[in-house]
């Protein structure tokens, strides 16, 4: 029997620690583990003992690029469990600071991180050489996206005046139009990097996916919404464990989600479009159709091209907010502890983060649940690499390598921490 | 003779990394007389600045040289395999050789590298060590020069 394996000891231009192992027989894939060994953080037992209102700066620290959808869900699921309500102009930011991470995080991954694959180049330092300008333009993007959440949050990483009940400060009118210029500048270079990674060639590959995403009467999702999906979920964020579950498996230090009686799903991107299509702006929708997406896309490959169609979305989005903006009486709504139960879901770029709290009447936390996007999306990856498993089985190992790496980065997984040079393995057939 | 414009100062490290912290230390000690300082965990904003036309005086932990030596550093003398990007941000390496492919070579006349030796980072360590603190006061003060004057790296003499 002709057996062969592929083993990619350290996954590169990926969040954190993670590795595959894929066993081939027979030209089928009989074995698919994306390993993350990166070691527990155990952020949720941190958390038991301090008070809610350290949660937001304290998941924050989760994540470097996405500290910002932890500290929404984090203040989110802290006002469901006492009763505060955020809205108006405290809301607007909320979504403002959101739009933020999504631009710098979404051009960082469609540029940087991912584009080399499709080009066929090892990394940004080669893609600088044979397309400078779209890299400039990235960078310039990427500036304007970071330039939001320093001025909102204090800084560009891991911000700090986010807080349970609103802001600690909010910004003066004149500070967010200073921001303006680059917005608008960053949203016509946009434009040009969604032209051209939309002209890459994209694999003939579609899954039946569940597709999960928030979804909100009004507005394209970030912060709040009901979960629904395309295989007609449509439930209430507080349901979500009764219907999603979190399983350990042997290959991983992060735990596989999946919903109950029915398997694996997909969150993130696509999920978000395929959900939302109608609530795009009317300049992202007409991007979206420009480039050919739709609905109907099932194409992981794409989600390229939909992460540019979202950051035209949340740089549209950021103009409004600012446009409109006047600032609120007061910086946050009053907070008052009590004991109780809360949960919340935002959509960070990656897609869906639940988190869930249980408090004293102190308002300390008891219990915490935090499920990321990238561990709902794991069990997905893997089944994305068995329906792969012809081609990958066809190619020679080097080029199924890098095939393999680059179907997980359609995921722009966040295991989180460093990355490291690969190192294959190839192991003789049995 | 029109007189330079001052430099920026990015002091690279990590507070909570004992030693790596030095240059923070430096960039608050220049920050405090007036200098247009930022701190970074990485060098991200050092590619920012270059492709904004400012001149750029990076002051950063060294690992592999004698622990507490003070070194004006040339960029070539920067470890040139750069492992591929990672999504936490750029090396000093990866920034400079991005700015060097995106913007040119004139960028170096931009640019000034210090760094002050140490031993390894320490995860979790808060402060800096005797021999490293030593440092803190000439490495201010190489930066200081550095970034009031405009020079070229025909000019830069290895500082120990």
């Amino acid at each position: 029997m002709s057996t062969r394996t592929i083993t990619v000891e350290n996954l590169a231009r990926v969040e954190g620690e993670g590795a595959l192992t894929l066993v081939m027989e027979q030209g089928r894939v009989t074995q698919a583990k994306l390993r993350l060994f990166e070691p527990p953080r155990l952020f949720e037992a941190v958390l038991q003992g301090r008070s809610c209102l350290e949660t937001p700066d304290l998941t924050a620290r989760i994540c470097g690029i996405c500290p910002v959808a932890y500290q929404m869900s984090a203040c989110h699921a802290v006002e469901d469990a006492l009763g505060v309500k955020v809205g108006g102009a405290l809301r607007e930011l909320r979504r403002l600071l959101y739009c933020g991470e999504w631009i710098e995080s979404h051009v960082l991954h469609m540029v940087l991180l991912h584009a080399p694959d499709f080009l066929g180049v090892p990394d940004v330092m080669a893609l600088a050489k044979v397309a400078p300008e779209r890299v400039k333009g990235a960078l310039a993007i990427k500036k304007a996206g970071n330039a939001i959440v320093a001025t909102l949050g204090g800084r560009e990483i891991h911000p700090v005046n986010a807080r349970v009940g609103g802001w600690h400060r909010v910004p003066a009118k004149a500070e967010l139009e200073a921001l303006l210029p680059a917005l608008r500048a960053a949203r016509a270079e946009a434009e040009q990097t969604l032209d051209w990674v939309a002209g890459f060639d994209f694999p003939a590959f579609e899954r039946d996916y569940e597709l999960v995403s928030l979804k909100h009467p009004r507005e394209y999702p970030m912060n709040e919404g009901r979960l629904v999906s395309t295989s007609g979920l449509d439930l209430d964020v507080r349901e979500y464990r009764s219907h999603f579950v979190e399983e350990q498996v042997d290959h991983s230090t992060a735990l596989h989600s999946r919903i109950i009686g029915r398997g694996g799903y997909q969150c993130g991107p696509l999920a978000r479009l395929v959900n939302n299509f109608e609530l795009l702006t009317p300049g992202a929708l007409a991007a979206a159709r420009r480039v050919g997406l739709d609905p109907s896309c099932r194409n992981p490959f794409r989600m390229l091209v939909v992460r540019g169609v979202e950051t035209i979305y949340a740089l549209d989005e950021a103009l409004r907010i600012i446009g409109s903006y006047a600032p609120p009486e007061a910086p946050s709504v009053p907070v008052t502890m009590k004991a109780g139960t809360g949960q919340a879901i935002t959509e960070a770029p990656r897609g869906l983060l639940y988190h869930r709290y249980v408090l004293d009447e102190a308002g300390l936390v008891r219990a915490a649940q935090i499920t990321p996007p990238t561990s709902q999306n794991q069990r997905t990856i893997e089944e994305d690499l068995f329906a792969l498993g012809g081609a990958l089985a066809a190619m020679p190992l080097e080029a199924a390598t890098r095939y393999a790496e680059h179907a997980i980065r359609n995921y722009d997984p966040c295991i989180s921490c460093s990355t490291h040079f690969l190192t294959l393995r190839k192991e003789p057939g049995e | 003779m029109k007189k330079a414009p001052q430099a920026v100062v990015v002091g690279i490290g990590q507070p909570h990394a004992g030693d790596d912290a030095v240059g923070i230390q430096v960039a608050r000690t220049l920050a405090a007389e007036g200098f247009t300082t930022c701190e970074c965990e990485d060098a991200t904003r050092v590619l920012e600045l270059l492709s904004d036309g400012e001149r750029v005086v990076v002051i950063d932990a060294l690992v592999g040289g004698v622990v507490g030596a003070v070194v004006h550093v040339h960029p070539d003398a920067l470890k040139t395999e750069v492992p591929p990007v990672s999504s936490h941000g750029l090396s000093l390496a990866q920034a400079i050789g991005l700015a060097r492919t995106l913007y040119g070579e004139d960028i170096l006349t931009r640019l000034d590298i210090v760094g002050v030796g140490i031993d390894r980072p320490r995860a979790g360590a808060h402060g800096l060590s005797h021999a490293v603190r030593k440092a803190v006061a000439p490495a201010a003060e190489l930066v200081r020069r550095l970034a009031s004057h405009r020079h070229h790296h025909a000019d830069v003499a290895r500082w120990a």
